[in-house]
């Protein structure tokens, strides 16, 4: 019987030692896990604003007048005034169009510069991420359109 | 009698606690592998789209706003980028074919051969159209989500 | 032995088990970390690109901006030089006398031509004369009758340039000039050497 006790103690002793190392180690190897994803998470975000920013970018570099807006802005929420208008527009995670709680935010500067032969708009182009009320800037893109006078 | 039983006990007990183990690191290794391959799926996704439609964008960009035309070849839209090389004229051409954005690029009196262009990138969709002086692409990578890029034509 | 029927459990099979777990689930961890960095480099060099471009195209409007005052300008001034019949009380005459057709100028502001003609053949040569000196323009050649055509080039980064060309319309035109063309060229073009082989790589790598 002693020897029987030995055995099974050797048993769970090591099972306990075993669970404790692993429980170490797959902490260890969460953290690379949840890393990962940030970066898989980061990259995915980057992509999709770029391609917003260009969307907008290209627009601008189409535009006939100089008060004309790029049509992706004709939902946005326009704030500034005069020659610098501002505008937003908010996207949810799944980078739809959302009004509420965005998560993403594309804010677009329309700069006008007159000067004598026509005025040069320049649109400061920029996403945002919304993270628990902190702004982490992902994409700034700057496009701009000559419009002379006729 | 009683220390059979107790012993008997104590080894279905160790055998089922090591069954546990056994079955709960199963799980987990099941659990890594799965998480991994969400991690991997949507990168591919997102390497799908952003590839095609910045290798697209970067053919329009670099030719003649006047060469860009959409023809409709094979029963599917297809992007025609025409240049002249040494006074000849070749055409390239931009489709989907088999899960597949794939781009030809052929003298312009050959015939169009969808099987014959090279393979770029592995998408699930892709539509352009085409007005006065934009072009609109959409594709969607293995995750089929809808991306869409606006080209202006210069 | 009094244990011979008993099952006996081995030491170590449980570490084995741990450490085989441990080893999957750290091949994967460090698989998918390492995957996604790749990926995250290649976003970011993409965005890079797009940035550069973008930048390249501002650059190329800003020089259209240029080139619109300088056409506004060498109107006025050949509208003044008729008027005057001389150069000298343009704003850019010490550009203008730089140049050899200065005297082909004069001969046409003495002529007797009508005045209109007069203006467009002066502006023509004022506008060539200022865009030329312009660094970075180059003119295309082309016979006396046609719009004078430009070229010029912006950078885009990473071994490509945007290259603009535009026309310059006939005094008179509401639209000063015109953009026939934009587009994306890489500094690494392909070409034939002497035996007919394509030399591919010069041995210079993008930036």
């Amino acid at each position: 019987m002693k020897h029987s006790g030995v055995q099974y103690n050797s048993f769970f002793i090591e099972i306990i030692l075993v669970i404790l190392f692993f429980s170490v180690s797959v902490a260890v190897t969460l953290q690379l896990f949840v890393a990962a994803n940030n970066r898989a998470q980061q990259s995915s975000d980057l992509s999709v604003a770029v391609i917003k920013a260009e969307n907008i970018a290209e627009q601008v570099k189409s535009l006939s007048t100089a008060d004309a807006l790029p049509k992706a802005l004709d939902t946005a929420k326009p704030s500034g005034s005069g020659d610098t208008p501002h505008y937003s527009i908010g996207y949810d995670k799944e980078w739809n169009e959302t009004e509420s709680d965005p998560r993403y935010v594309v804010d677009v500067t329309m700069n006008k510069a007159k000067s004598d032969g026509g005025t040069m708009v320049i649109a400061d182009i920029s996403i945002n991420r919304l993270h628990n009320s902190s702004t982490e800037s992902l994409y700034r893109l700057n496009s701009a359109k000559y419009l002379p006078n006729h | 009698m009683n220390g059979k039983t107790a012993h008997s006990f104590d080894t279905v007990f160790v055998l089922l606690l090591f069954c546990l183990f056994a079955v709960s690191s199963l799980f987990l290794v099941l659990i890594g592998a799965n998480v991994y391959r969400g991690i991997v799926d949507k990168m591919d996704a997102n390497n799908e789209m952003r590839s095609s439609l910045s290798y697209v964008s970067n053919k329009v960009r670099s030719a003649d706003g006047r060469d860009v035309s959409i023809q409709s070849l094979n029963g599917q839209q297809t992007l025609v980028i025409e240049s002249k090389i040494n006074r000849e004229k070749y055409n390239t051409y931009i489709y989907l074919y088999n899960g597949y954005l794939m781009e030809l690029f052929t003298k312009a009196d050959n015939d169009f051969k969808a099987g014959s262009g090279d393979k770029i990138t592995p998408i699930t969709a892709f539509t352009i159209t085409k007005t006065e002086s934009e072009l609109s692409l959409e594709v969607s990578g293995s995750d089929n989500r809808k991306r869409s890029l606006k080209l202006s034509l210069s | 032995m009094k244990r011979k029927g008993s099952i006996h459990l081995s030491v170590g099979a449980s570490s084995i088990l741990m450490i085989f777990v441990v080893l999957c689930l750290t091949t994967f961890g460090v698989l998918s970390y390492v995957t996604a960095n790749a990926d995250a480099k290649i976003s970011t060099k993409n965005a890079e690109m797009v940035e550069n471009y973008y930048a390249g195209s501002t650059a190329a409007e800003k020089q259209l901006q240029q080139v619109d005052s300088t056409l506004l300008a060498a109107k006025a001034d050949a509208e003044l030089a008729v008027e005057n019949g001389n150069v000298d009380a343009t704003k850019y005459d010490a550009s203008y006398k730089s140049h050899d057709q200065i005297h082909s100028v004069v001969d046409i502001i003495n002529g007797t031509l009508p005045k209109e003609q007069k203006c467009k053949l002066v502006y023509r040569s004022f506008s060539e004369m200022l865009l030329t000196s312009i660094p970075g323009f180059s003119i295309d050649a082309g016979t006396d009758g046609e719009p004078l055509r430009f070229t010029y080039v912006t950078d885009a980064g990473s071994g490509h340039h945007l290259e603009t060309k535009f026309t310059v319309n006939p005094y008179g035109d509401s639209n000063r000039y015109t953009v026939t063309s934009k587009k994306l060229i890489n500094d690494q073009t392909v070409g034939e050497t002497s035996q007919g082989n394509l030399q591919l790589w010069q041995g210079n790598s993008a930036k």
